[in-house]
């Protein structure tokens, strides 16, 4: 690949790994939340998610846009080839977003138990589908144990995220748990970049519009790392 | 049924109860942001009711990013280049935005000095307003695509000032915006009539209606200019459209401007038709006898489809006059102090509430359907840009999934919204 498609391809990687850190939290999060036992408990899981999902989500839909607009063909082809997985995976985020925001509306036990279900399955399945889908472009079968480990894999990381995410305390473990999702994607980056690298050069968008978008990435993101950092020391 | 009907349904039905929030989350943002500096009492009210509008725009908002990919993969590779551009920038630019500052605005209340409230305020107004700034770059280049040329069987960008201020970027943003601050000031000065009503929670009401109502009127009024604007640019650069838009079936000088008529889908005829001579021709050029294209100098093959491009078209119109006029009637009612009385005008008020997203939704069909059979104007059409790989039934049943969900989500956005007007004034 040229050098900007090489830059392109490994910001991507670095957008996915930093909504696999923020989003994993509260995925895993929203998977323990039928666990927890009793409702402060349940309050607190959903009162720590909840200033927060929204803008982790956001680095998932710029990652999927950066794709979109540095390699469209790879974006198409994933997407369309993955049909209903990823459609899965978009009624899993709308039924998390929703039960997230609504659950805590109501006390009712009936409304209690559907926003809760949507909330685990909402949860559960993004994870799930992101795994198989790492699996699938690096396998090319979708039915295969490697995929299905692999998701299981993406699964189980986010549920020990999210444990560390909901103890306050630990800080620590929360880093450790960053930063063996940092080593999964960096391990998933290098097998992607040595598998697509040579297909990818003829897959990308003009020179002309990744550099386009570098600079506006390039201006973009360092605002909004500022203030994403400002915002989550602030609710601490 | 096939994939490409399927899919244009599809997106037609995500997209259309997608654009039922923004509009009235980019209105309400805009008066949070008044209600934040001169009617705090108010502001925490209407926070509320804006934070569960943006839950449901933020949730139906991610449908639209994958469909790109899962139902209009030959779209996405033919346009990558220029289209996923301003779609990248609106996620860097606005997303991240409005979805930290709504949670500032909404979890830090209490917990904030005043004036960073304020401020949350103003940036999740401004972000509301950069995404569809950013939005409607990429679905204007789609009606009037410029900025481009075509290399190896696709776009490739050229100037990206051409992509973002396409020929008809600018009077979109501003028919569109204006649309959305009158969905909000509408919204709110409706639930306002209804508690004078119902004789509940005056304070609120008597607080907010105000600022809506001039919100109201100002809004309604400037979009008789900027609709005007606009549909002078459609009949200069999407000629098809317009004739379909105004059921202009010949071209001719003089040409009439149609106040009435049924029209015939096969013919490409307006029955009953109710004309004023040469006025088309005056609203369009300033000079009553211009040569406006009639619908048969075009192949059919190459117009959208008539009766609902013509209808959702006219319809948006006249409810657009409807607007001026009640707007400056409760304004009028209001300035002699006459509307916290007149039960007459708050029910019609009250009534108003829903006008204006069919007004939005209307709007954006005469708009999109009259783009047909084109999904980029010119370039490509629609029916060859769906993905190729995707089975009929695998859409039918998203399809199903959809309109299950999306019916969900509306009566419990419904539901909670109808709560906070509730006596007790709800919880959360």
């Amino acid at each position: 690949m040229a050098t900007i498609q090489t830059i392109w391809f490994w910001v991507i990687i670095l957008l996915t790994t930093v909504y696999a850190i923020l989003d994993g939290a509260d995925l895993g999060a929203g998977i323990l939340y039928p666990f927890a036992r009793g409702d402060s408990a349940r309050k607190r899981i959903i009162s720590s998610v909840a200033p927060f999902w929204d803008a982790s989500e956001v680095w998932l839909l710029t990652a999927v846009g950066a794709l979109f607009a540095a390699f469209p063909v790879v974006y198409a082809e994933i997407f369309s080839r993955l049909y209903l997985p990823m459609m899965a995976a978009i009624f899993a985020l709308i039924f998390r977003a929703i039960s997230i925001e609504f659950i805590d509306k109501s006390e009712s036990p009936a409304w209690k138990f559907v926003f809760g279900a949507m909330l685990f399955i909402g949860s559960a399945l993004p994870p799930v589908v992101f795994g198989m889908a790492a699996g699938y472009l690096l396998c090319g079968r979708l039915v295969d144990t490697f995929t299905f480990l692999s998701g299981a894999l993406v699964l189980f990381a986010f549920v020990l995220h999210g444990v560390a995410f909901l103890k306050v305390k630990s800080r620590r473990m929360f880093l450790y748990s960053s930063l063996a999702i940092v080593v999964l994607m960096a391990i998933f980056g290098l097998l992607a970049y040595f598998k697509a690298s040579p297909m990818m050069a003829h897959l990308s968008s003009s020179e002309a519009t990744l550099k386009t978008m570098l600079v506006i990435a390039l201006i973009g993101l360092p605002v909004v790392v500022g203030y994403t950092i400002w915002f989550r020391k602030a609710m601490k | 049924m096939d994939a490409v009907f399927l899919s244009r349904l599809q997106f037609a039905l995500t997209i259309g109860f997608h654009f039922l929030f923004p509009p009235l989350t980019i209105g309400l943002a805009w008066l949070v942001v008044y209600f934040t500096f001169f009617k705090e009492e108010v502001a925490r009210f209407w926070i509320k009711i804006l934070t569960i509008t943006f839950a449901v725009g933020v949730a139906t908002g991610i449908t639209m990013e994958f469909q790109f990919g899962t139902n209009w993969a030959a779209y996405a590779k033919y346009v990558g280049d220029v289209f996923g551009a301003p779609l990248a920038i609106e996620a860097i630019f606005t997303f991240f935005l409005e979805s930290t500052f709504i949670a500032v605005l909404y979890f830090g209340l209490d917990r904030f000095p005043k004036n960073i409230v304020r401020l949350s305020a103003v940036l999740v107004a401004v972000g509301t307003t950069l995404s569809a700034f950013w939005i409607l770059v990429a679905n204007s280049w789609m009606q009037t695509p410029a900025g481009f040329h075509i290399v190896n069987g696709r776009a490739e960008m050229t100037s990206f000032l051409d992509v973002v201020f396409n020929p008809s970027m600018l009077p979109r943003f501003f028919h569109t915006m204006t649309a959305c601050l009158a969905t909000g000031a509408f919204f709110v000065v409706g639930t306002s009539a209804f508690l004078f009503y119902k004789n509940r929670m005056m304070d609120i009401a008597r607080a907010s209606i105000r600022p809506a109502l001039v919100l109201a009127i100002a809004a309604a009024l400037l979009q008789g200019g900027l609709g005007h604007w606009h549909a002078v640019q459609v009949a200069n650069t999407q000629p098809e459209k317009l004739a379909t838009f105004e059921g202009l079936a010949t071209t001719q000088s003089n040409a009439p401007l149609l106040i009435f008529g049924v029209p015939d889908e096969e013919s490409r005829s307006v029955d009953y038709a109710v004309k004023i001579p040469s006025l088309l021709s005056l609203l369009v050029s300033g000079d009553k006898n211009k040569v406006i294209t009639g619908m048969d100098d075009f192949e059919k093959s190459d117009l959208p489809p008539f009766a609902i491009t013509f209808y959702s078209f006219h319809l948006m119109v006249v409810l657009g006059f409807y607007f001026i006029g009640i707007s400056l009637l409760a304004g009028v009612m209001e300035f002699f102090g006459k509307l916290e009385k007149s039960r007459l005008v708050q029910l019609a008020l009250i009534l108003t509430i829903p006008l204006p997203f069919i007004t939005n939704e209307v709007g954006w069909m005469a708009a999109e359907v009259g783009r047909q059979p084109w999904a980029v104007y010119h370039v490509l059409k629609t029916a060859d840009a769906v993905s190729m790989n995707v089975p009929a039934a695998h859409i039918l049943a998203t399809i199903i999934g959809f309109s299950l969900t999306y019916a969900a989500i509306f009566c419990v956005w419904v539901y909670l919204i109808w709560r906070q007007f509730k006596p007790s004034g709800s919880g959360l």
